[in-house]
């Protein structure tokens, strides 16, 4: 999070732009933005005590990994992304999640397996607590373990491109679909770590990136049928 | 044309980031050398914004790095991650002819023959510049075959990077031995054969990896010597063609 007026994330070494962000990232995933609605430069900068240019910045990365359009010289407007979008992501993180699977099994030590299945038990209990926001951020933390244990930056760029998108929309689709199945495919991936078996684990999180594809393309459109052209927040 | 419009600014931007790219490649800006956003601004005719804006899309391809209060520097690559990135790409590629081979027109098929041909032409002029173009040209056409917008946007992630190394290494290559790699990757689109094309794209991408890791030592030699000459070349001033 942001502090008051964010120059110490400046002088921490983080750029201000990716403070602003993160923030802004927390506030579409928490619903605090919704699709469609306006992000105005002037405005956000005054709230954070910021100059606008960090504001710009951060909703300029933000239009590079899809997640708002720049619509005038004052702000950004979050994307409402189609199923065909959302579920090609999931089809490329099938193969980058197998890959990183693949390369990560023979790295995993029993420290990083402990953190796995914590981390899977934490997405059981925000499921049961029906807090999607907080389930998606354990789920997102899950396989980014893995990621980071295969040691390849390429696979972290990529995953880090595609991570954010598929998080912040998952959340409009999760509580009018079932993910009970989907939660525990996070557990064959796991116990074929545990087993050491590179290849089993490459197909359970191909195969679990596959389904939230399929969950994106029959889900997303039916919940947000008819909210194309969406709210207005200005 | 008003530099604060969105869309005039983000082409320009685009436009700046290519020429930052090359100007990088060709070793005008070596690896650790500084791109000063008011100089290249000056140099290119342009305001600070674009120029800034483009740094900040290199940073996001892992080309250039961005320092609080320091600005842009060319990030000095290891080894290890150029093959990290071919690694992904082949995966990337993989994929991709996939979902492109389940949806090509005869058209798309004559288009990547096509494509092809430009190649052979290109090596048998040993015209190492325009065989590195279409070299590129026909991977971007069968990525943007597959119909997957997301996947053409990370294999446009990915490309830069290889395509650095390629050019510094470049010179010792041969240039019928790269247009020969696409060989059995487009004999396999003329006939439908996804597997083949599978198989063929992997193969290219192991035949580069061995061929780089042969190479690389001498790369990395190149690199430290090119960094010491920055500073003459950063001063002799370029013209951009």
């Amino acid at each position: 999070m942001i502090n008051g007026h964010g120059v110490e994330s400046a002088i921490r070494g983080e750029l201000l732009s990716t403070s602003v962000k993160k923030l802004l990232l927390d506030r579409i995933m928490s619903g605090y933005y919704k699709p469609g609605e306006r992000i105005i430069e002037l405005q956000l900068s005054k709230e954070l005590g910021t100059s606008q240019s960090p504001v710009r910045e951060a909703l300029r990365d933000l239009a590079a990994i899809g997640i708002v359009t720049i619509h005038s010289r004052r702000g950004a407007r979050v994307r409402l992304p189609t199923a065909k979008e959302l579920s090609d992501i999931s089809v490329v993180r099938s193969e980058i999640d197998a890959l990183a699977a693949t390369l990560a099994a023979p790295l995993l030590d029993e420290d990083l397996l402990g953190q796995l299945r914590e981390t899977y038990a934490e997405m059981q209990r925000h499921h049961a607590a029906g807090d999607h926001v907080a389930l998606t951020q354990s789920d997102a933390q899950f396989h980014r373990l893995i990621v980071t244990t295969s040691t390849n930056q390429a696979i972290a760029h990529v995953f880090d491109q595609l991570e954010p998108f598929a998080r912040t929309f998952i959340t409009l689709t999760l509580p009018k679909a079932n993910v009970t199945s989907i939660i525990r495919e996070h557990k064959l991936i796991l116990d074929a770590l545990e087993k050491g078996d590179a290849t089993l684990a490459a197909r359970h999180a191909r195969e679990h990136q596959l389904n939230v594809s399929a969950l994106f393309r029959d889900h997303f459109d039916d919940e947000n049928g008819g909210a194309g052209a969406g709210p207005d927040g200005g | 044309m008003s530099s604060s419009d969105p869309l005039t600014r983000s082409v320009l931007a685009d436009q700046v980031k290519e020429w930052l790219l090359e100007a990088i490649l060709s070793g005008a800006y070596p690896p650790d050398s500084r791109i000063v956003e008011t100089a290249v601004a000056k140099e290119l005719g342009t305001s600070q914004a674009p120029v800034r804006e483009a740094l900040r899309g290199l940073e996001a391809l892992g080309i250039v790095e961005i320092a609080p209060f320091r600005g842009a520097r060319v990030r000095r690559l290891e080894a290890t991650e150029l093959l990290e990135a071919y690694v992904v790409r082949c995966t990337i590629e993989v994929l991709g002819a996939r979902l492109a081979m389940a949806r090509l027109t005869d058209d798309d098929i004559a288009g990547l023959l096509a494509i092809g041909e430009q190649m052979q032409r290109a090596a048998d002029a040993s015209d190492g510049r325009a065989l590195a173009v279409v070299d590129a040209s026909l991977h971007e056409r069968i990525m943007e075959l597959a119909g997957n917008r997301t996947l053409l946007r990370v294999w446009r992630s990915l490309e830069p990077i290889s395509r650095t190394y390629i050019t510094l290494a470049g010179p010792g290559s041969d240039p019928q031995w790269t247009a020969g790699l696409h060989t059995p990757i487009l004999d396999a689109i003329r006939v439908r054969d996804t597997d083949g094309v599978i198989r063929a794209i992997e193969s290219h991408f192991e035949e580069i990896r061995d061929w780089l890791a042969d190479h690389l030592a001498e790369v990395v030699e190149q690199q430290a010597a090119g960094a010491s000459e920055r500073e003459e070349s950063m001063s002799a001033g370029r013209t951009h063609d």
